[in-house]
């Protein structure tokens, strides 16, 4: 072995060594979706290193580089090489690969493979000294050889979608090893192998040009320009079409005819390019307006989505989207920091999971439920947070189309809620201080209006009876004021549950029963046992008011007939009594708060004037509406309507606007 | 319907108390079991044969709920009616006590008039 070789083998290994261990980095520094396979390129190369040293190992063993090579371990591993890169080059080309770049890499290709033909496999086949072997191997060299040189073409048409990228550096270092490689794979077939010879340079040139590139790599750069077509053209186009005609022309020199035919054919090859050329600009151009205007619209569309992204990010609700299969989807920093999840901790994927963070809870639970509750309204929801108490105000929705799922907005009334319960406290106690001494008043009054105290003069008596309405007007009062209070603090938050139309009537029927056989009053009720999604208990507050209403204009020994009816969209209730009814003139102004219809007979059953006011703002918290109506010959008609609820968020009806706004406001 | 039937009244205000044992004792209607909590109530219960009992819903210890299922486990008074009175006039508070098991539920303030007319009526049933 001669210093020569030995050098030249040596700085083989080192070059391809370098390339592969740059590419290598190269891969660890970036991660990027886009950019070229780095880390597979590596590993080809890793192959090719490997081929060197089989051959710097084989030349010590043998002392010279030794002749033919085929058994060589060098040429396996080069094989190896050189699939894994053209594969790894596949998938860059069709992530990026626009039709007019196809169509510059397919006119490089028919070059490149007539150069190759006339250079390289002509002269193989014309060779009579090898054996049948030989030359296969050395064409299925040639083959893989060409596979490489695809690689080249790729890279070199990828090249002009990542501005400032080496790509070309890579492919000039390909096309360097691949001349080198294929002069090995001749020369060895002809005898005329020599290790230290001109295609030396390409061995070693070629690995150091790829090893370099990578160094040159910055992050921009590795980001693709999707639109940037005018730039696709590619200035080597013509360069192999030009090498072989010219090849041609030197083969036919001596017979002018076939120069002068040669000539015309590479003319009528030039202008039918020509044609192809201009066509393609032509469409070049086309899709550069259209993927223009495309551009135009998607970063229209990606500056929206930013815009919304950021809305829903800074908006102080907490937002949380999911979709059917109850996996979230959407989770903003409101929602996070309402249900206090840590900053760096990931977010829950179950719906479940988010809000009841409760790991022995098998996750079918009542909070499950009331996340599902979609309706009308916001309701509130107890949540149990780190073993502290917090309550939120939500709001689920359907989303539009099928399997889009639902959103669920919500926030923080912890505080509100605290406050709430503490007013209903006082509320209570406040109700039972006062109806304690009242209760005693009106005892007292009653105990000598009945003359169980004895006799007392008419005068005294007539002063007992008007202390007697008073204390029970006053009792009144304080009952309807506790309601309206109740109904104030309710109203933004009504807790539905579904009741059977039935059982509800019913069950307002047995708390006024007693007070209407007092005064011998039939009450009817007709209902059917369908279900309803109503606040159960202030639906029974409206339920015993018109009852109450009705039982107090009513004469003695009539009837009152309560028909309640359930349809697709709507639940109507009907109550009506026998009494006197309502004038005409107090239709309408019935329902307004301290509104009372002045009628002697009402006499000392009067009440406050609320009791319809209430009943107008439950229903109206419901969606709903309420009206009094004339009996066709006598007596009054108060009638309920209210929108069907679905209880599942999936199915559930469109919003009415102003039912919302009832709510809301 | 034979001899007066006697009343247990469980009522902490003294006031009320009073006069609801006026109002129900008036013309010997009923006899009347006085009683100011619901503790007292039950060793009464015991002591006298009751024939419906009457019980006030906010009291202090023992509350008229507690002391309903009280006089439940009662023998003697397992079966009695009971009869609550209450300041919570709400419809749902009263329903609430209809569906514990009371007979019937009166509402504070009432016509001490109208109590012995509504006790005579649920023992007629």
């Amino acid at each position: 072995m001669t210093n020569a070789e030995g050098t030249v083998a040596i700085l083989q290994i080192v070059t391809t060594s370098l390339a592969g261990a740059s590419f290598w980095k190269l891969s660890n520094r970036f991660h990027a979706k886009n950019a070229p396979p780095s880390r597979r390129i590596a590993l080809a190369i890793g192959w090719i290193t490997l081929g060197r040293i089989a051959t710097f190992v084989n030349m010590v063993v043998n002392d010279g580089p030794g002749q033919p090579l085929w058994s060589s371990a060098f040429v396996l591993p080069g094989m190896f090489f050189s699939a894994i890169f053209a594969a790894a080059t596949v998938r860059l080309r069709s992530r990026t690969m626009s039709p007019s770049l196809r169509y510059s890499a397919a006119i490089i290709a028919t070059g490149v493979v007539g150069v190759i033909w006339h250079t390289a496999t002509e002269a193989t086949f014309s060779f009579d000294g090898a054996t049948r072997t030989e030359i296969a191997i050395t064409i299925a060299h040639l083959a893989i050889d060409f596979l490489l040189l695809s690689s080249v073409l790729t890279l070199g048409a990828f090249a002009s979608r990542l501005k400032g990228t080496p790509t070309r550096l890579v492919a000039l270092g390909v096309i360097f090893f691949v001349a080198s490689d294929m002069a090995y794979a001749i020369e060895s077939l002809l005898g005329t192998y020599r290790f230290v010879s001109w295609t030396t340079v390409g061995s070693v040139a070629g690995p150091l040009l790829v090893a370099i590139a990578p160094t040159l790599v910055t992050a921009e750069s590795l980001t693709i320009r999707p639109t940037n077509i005018a730039s696709d053209t590619w200035s080597l186009t013509y360069l192999p079409l030009g090498v072989i005609c010219i090849l041609q022309i030197f083969d036919v020199r001596d017979d002018p005819q076939q120069i002068m035919s040669l000539i015309i054919i590479t003319v009528m090859v030039l202008l039918l390019i020509g044609h192809i050329q201009s066509y393609k600009k032509n469409t070049t151009t086309l899709n550069s307006d259209l993927s223009d205007s495309l551009d135009v619209r998607e970063r229209e569309l990606l500056r929206q989505q930013l815009l919304n992204d950021r809305i829903i990010g800074v908006a102080a609700d907490g937002i949380v989207a999911v979709d059917t299969e109850d996996r979230v989807v959407l989770c903003n920093s409101a929602a996070r920091e309402i249900l206090s999840i840590p900053s760096r901790a990931p977010t829950p994927g179950k719906l479940h999971d988010l809000f009841h963070r409760d790991p022995t809870c098998p996750g079918d639970c009542p909070t499950l439920d009331a996340l599902h509750q979609s309706d009308r309204s916001m309701h509130e929801l107890t949540l149990d947070i780190d073993s502290d108490e917090r309550v939120i105000e939500l709001a689920v929705r359907a989303l539009d189309g099928p399997d889009a799922g639902f959103v669920l907005v919500f926030h923080d009334v912890t505080d509100r809620a605290r406050l709430a319960r503490m007013k209903d406290r006082i509320v209570s106690v406040v109700s039972h201080e006062i109806r304690t001494p009242l209760t005693s008043i009106r005892g007292s009054l009653g105990l000598i209006d009945g003359g169980l105290m004895g006799q007392v003069s008419p005068e005294a008596q007539r002063m007992i009876s008007i202390a007697v309405d008073s204390s029970e007007r006053l009792m009144r009062l304080i009952n309807d004021l506790l309601d309206v209070e109740r109904i104030e603090s309710g109203r933004r938050t009504l807790n539905l549950t579904s009741t059977p139309l039935n059982v509800l009537m019913s069950d307002a029927v047995t708390v006024m029963q007693p007070i209407a056989e007092v005064r011998s009053i039939d009450i009817e009720c007709d209902a059917p046992p369908a279900s309803v999604l109503v606040d159960r208990d202030r639906i029974l507050q409206v339920l015993t008011n018109l009852i109450q209403n009705a039982i107090k204009f009513s004469e003695p020994d009539s009837s009152i007939h309560i028909v309640a009816e359930k349809d697709d969209t709507h639940m109507t209730v009907t109550i009506r009594d026998e009494g006197h009814g309502i004038p005409a003139s107090h239709i309408d102004a019935i329902f307004e708060p301290f509104h009372q219809v002045d009628m002697t007979d009402a006499g000392p059953s009067s009440g406050s004037g609320l009791g319809l006011a209430i009943c107008k703002e439950i229903v109206e918290a419901h969606g709903g509406t309420i009206w009094a109506e004339r009996g066709v010959e006598h007596g009054a008609i108060f009638r309920f309507r209210i929108p069907i609820r679905d209880p599942h968020p999936f199915n559930s009806t469109p919003l009415e606007s102003e039912a919302t706004k009832a709510i809301v406001s | 319907m034979t001899g007066t039937r006697t009343i247990l009244l469980v009522e902490d205000n003294d006031d009320i108390r009073i006069i609801a044992t006026i109002a129900l004792e008036h013309g010997g209607r009923f006899d009347v079991v006085a009683a100011a909590s619901g503790e007292e109530a039950l060793l009464l219960a015991e002591q006298h044969r009751v024939d419906l009992v009457l019980l006030d819903v906010m009291m202090p210890g023992m509350d008229g709920t507690e002391t309903f299922a009280a006089l439940r486990e009662l023998d003697a008074t397992r079966d009695t009616p009971i009869v609550f009175l209450t300041a919570k006039a709400q419809p749902t508070e009263v329903q609430r006590l209809l569906e514990l098991g009371a007979k019937d539920v009166l509402t504070k303030p009432f016509d001490p008039l109208e109590i012995a007319e509504r006790i005579a009526g649920t023992l007629d049933d």
